[in-house]
């Protein structure tokens, strides 16, 4: 399969999502991905399908700080590196056994990953502290339709939201309580949202009041 | 969905009905390789079969005969002859069809599945295979030019319980396969009988391709086990070929690739490596992944 993806930074999900010791199948356009994070709290980003057999790696279990293939049981560390094949036990598996990874960063609470052969665009150097996760919503509607919505300032997310450097979306500062919006592709007709906040308040209610605007919100994107 | 142009899927005798499927006076509305057909069981139990037409109406008639308590038919004007397997004909065994089972998946896919041994410890853990014993040993694969079908021999296997009868006994056993591949869509294995060292168990795998990513397996079987109720073996059956299934409907690409750098095999995987050059030799085209030119 020919890697055509563009050089840009994409989020698959809020990091407080993916819980250490598990695997999470994530679609980006249209592109099938294992999201998985380990004992230690790494995550991976790699192609939704093993090197053997094809089988989706998201299906797959984490022991420790490995990913293990649900089909053969073949193990694979967090380099994408396969370290044992359990039908030879007594082999070591060649360098040339590993699974397609892509960069992966995270920033105020959420995870993005970029799927460009070289990816060399640019990414915030210093991750924030103090964001909290308020929920993803998924939408029926193209990525560009939430774009188009949220810079209208109409809806009920109201106005404020900024584009930022790596296509994200943050309200402004002055509103005391800081909001970031990151939008994920999934096909030509779907899409989500991953919200995260940060300020004083960090009551868990401010977080679910906000959870619920924006569900109202995708119902007004789907009618937008 | 349209039917395919392929002469080699077309000229294939495909299984499309097991044997007491369709009710006298009713009929069933299925597909194969793209084509709609339907299969009318006549009040006398005699079966017929038709091509659908693009109205819904009767088309085309298709031959459909009787083996393996399974129907078969074929679109093709010259199809590969049903293979002979004579467990099926001796009096002493349990002649069980098992129903079917529905997959989202390449029919090729479930072929390899069912040649595959490494996956026993992982997806059929405690019934075929087991944690503390993952080694697949070396086999021997074969082209058997005479007869056209691709062999797996001198396969064996540790198995905490491999079967219903060698289950209620307990205690595991290396149980000694030989697989045989009959047709692009069509595979059964030989296993050793608990209990009996001359004789096997007859074990098929009968796939309706309804278009190239959507399947029919038919698992009938000749088997030595005077225990087991029939509800038991049916069960038994199913059980392995559900656990299968999350397996092949999670495979990608759905299509099977033929190009030997697009997977990486083992040398448990050999019976696997001589299918797919097989089916290359043969010149598949349907279910079979497009390479895109470079």
């Amino acid at each position: 399969m020919q890697n055509s993806h563009p050089d840009r930074w994409v989020p698959v999900g809020l990091e407080a999502q993916f819980m250490p010791a598990s695997s999470h199948p994530v679609v980006v356009d249209g592109f099938g991905l294992a999201v998985w994070r380990g004992e230690n709290g790494a995550i991976q980003v790699w192609e939704d399908r093993c090197p053997h057999r094809g089988m989706r790696l998201s299906f797959g279990f984490v022991e420790g700080n490995s990913l293990t293939c649900l089909y053969h049981g073949w193990t694979y560390r967090q380099n994408g590196q396969c370290s044992s094949i359990p039908a030879h036990p007594d082999l070591d598996p060649p360098g040339t056994i590993c699974t397609k990874s892509f960069v992966t960063r995270c920033h105020r609470g959420t995870v993005f990953a970029n799927l460009a052969p070289e990816p060399v665009s640019g990414f915030p150097s210093v991750d924030e502290a103090g964001w909290m996760p308020v929920r993803s919503v998924y939408l029926n509607v193209p990525e560009k339709r939430v774009r188009e919505y949220i810079l209208a300032g109409q809806g009920t997310l109201g106005p404020g939201f900024t584009q930022t450097e790596f296509d994200n979306y943050e309200s402004g500062p002055d509103a005391g309580d800081r909001t970031a919006i990151a939008i994920q592709p999934i096909d030509d007709n779907h899409c989500a949202i991953h919200v995260t906040r940060s300020g004083r308040d960090t009551d868990i209610y401010a977080s679910l009041k906000l959870a619920r605007r924006l569900v109202r919100a995708r119902r007004e994107i789907e009618a937008f | 969905m349209s039917v395919t142009d392929d002469p080699v899927a077309l000229n294939q005798w495909i299984a499309c009905a097991y044997v007491g499927q369709v009710t006298p006076g009713k009929s069933y509305d299925t597909a194969m390789l793209g084509q709609a057909i339907r299969i009318s069981c006549a009040l006398d139990g005699t079966c017929t079969c038709h091509e659908i037409g693009d109205d819904g109406g009767p088309g085309r008639q298709l031959p459909l005969t009787q083996r393996f308590e399974i129907l078969f038919t074929t679109l093709g004007d010259t199809p590969r002859q049903l293979p002979d397997i004579p467990e099926f004909a001796e009096a002493d065994r349990r002649v069980a069809n098992c129903a079917s089972v529905g997959l989202h998946a390449s029919p090729f896919r479930i072929v390899e599945n069912f040649l595959d041994m490494a996956h026993f410890c992982f997806v059929h853990k405690d019934i075929l295979g087991s944690m503390e014993k993952t080694e697949v040993f070396t086999y021997k694969t074969e082209h058997r030019k005479d007869v056209d079908e691709i062999w797996a021999t001198d396969c064996a296997f540790f198995q905490p319980a491999a079967s219903t009868s060698a289950a209620e006994k307990g205690g595991g056993q290396v149980t000694y396969y030989k697989y045989r591949v009959m047709s692009p869509f069509s595979v059964m294995l030989y296993k050793t009988v608990y209990g009996n060292a001359e004789r096997d168990d007859a074990i098929c795998l009968f796939i309706q391709p309804k278009s190239e990513t959507e399947c029919i397996a038919y698992m009938p079987m000749a088997i030595l086990d005077d225990q087991s109720t029939m509800t038991q073996i049916i069960d038994f059956q199913q059980t392995i070929f559900l656990q299968d299934r999350i397996i092949l409907e999670n495979q990608r690409p759905v299509l099977l690739p033929l190009t030997p750098s697009a997977e990486i095999p083992t040398k448990a995987d050999v019976s696997s490596i001589a299918f797919r050059r097989w089916l290359k030799g043969m010149g598949m085209r349907f279910g079979i992944l497009q390479e895109q030119a470079a």
